[in-house]
């Protein structure tokens, strides 16, 4: 697999300004089916303790 | 005042931070900072399952976004470091204070998860507390691209994480 293409710059981690505690991240991955299942999204949150 | 990050796009061992001042004014004043840092380097090389394949336009060794939170700049980019010859990007963290007139790098952060193992897109930010959050996608020869995150406490100094697969 050759990958001559941008592999994606997007991605994000910032704090929710609610709480000053809670992370949420965004960023692409590649589902299990790696010829056609292609750039999906994954939104989580978390924290730090 | 604003203040800026800086980076050098190709590689190096420094990053800089660009203070503005007066920056409503003619004549706004720039001063610049350069931290030292771990080398860094443009990497060459991301793999998945069903082949290797160079990056081949990918700009690592640049940072996209960047965090003020409690005096502190937190931002973070995908490079490659000595360990492995700048074969396969890793991802770099950074915590620099702005609290004070100098900028100081407070910590950096390494995750690599291993030789082969490529880390990209990282980002980060800063929680109430100074706790770090990381989040990063990653791919090798068994693994797809996929999303990691992980955290860092305040109370812990600079480190190489190993997570991951």
């Amino acid at each position: 697999m050759n990958y001559g293409f941008r592999l994606g710059d997007y991605s994000t981690n910032v704090i929710d300004p609610s709480d000053g505690m809670t992370f949420w991240a965004a960023n692409e991955y590649i589902g299990n089916d790696g010829a056609n299942d292609l750039w999906l999204t994954h939104i989580t949150s978390f924290t730090a303790n | 005042m604003v203040r800026f990050y800086g980076w050098q796009r190709s590689g190096g061992n420094t990053l800089r931070v660009t203070m503005m001042t007066n920056y409503l004014s003619n004549a706004p004043t720039f001063t610049y900072t350069s931290l030292k840092v771990t080398q860094y380097k443009s990497a060459t090389t991301a793999n998945q399952p069903g082949g290797p394949g160079p990056i081949t336009v990918f700009p690592n060794a640049t940072t996209t976004q960047v965090h003020y939170r409690n005096g502190h700049l937190v931002t973070s980019m995908a490079s490659g470091l000595g360990v492995d010859g700048f074969v396969y990007p890793k991802g770099l963290f950074y915590q620099i204070s702005v609290a004070h007139k100098s900028p100081k790098l407070l910590k950096q952060i390494v995750v690599d998860p291993g030789q082969g193992v490529a880390v990209q897109m990282p980002s980060a930010d800063e929680d109430a507390q100074g706790n770090l959050g990381l989040n990063w996608i990653e791919s090798s020869n068994t693994e797809y691209l996929s999303v990691w995150v992980g955290s860092q406490s305040k109370k812990r100094s600079s480190a190489t994480l190993a997570v991951g697969l």
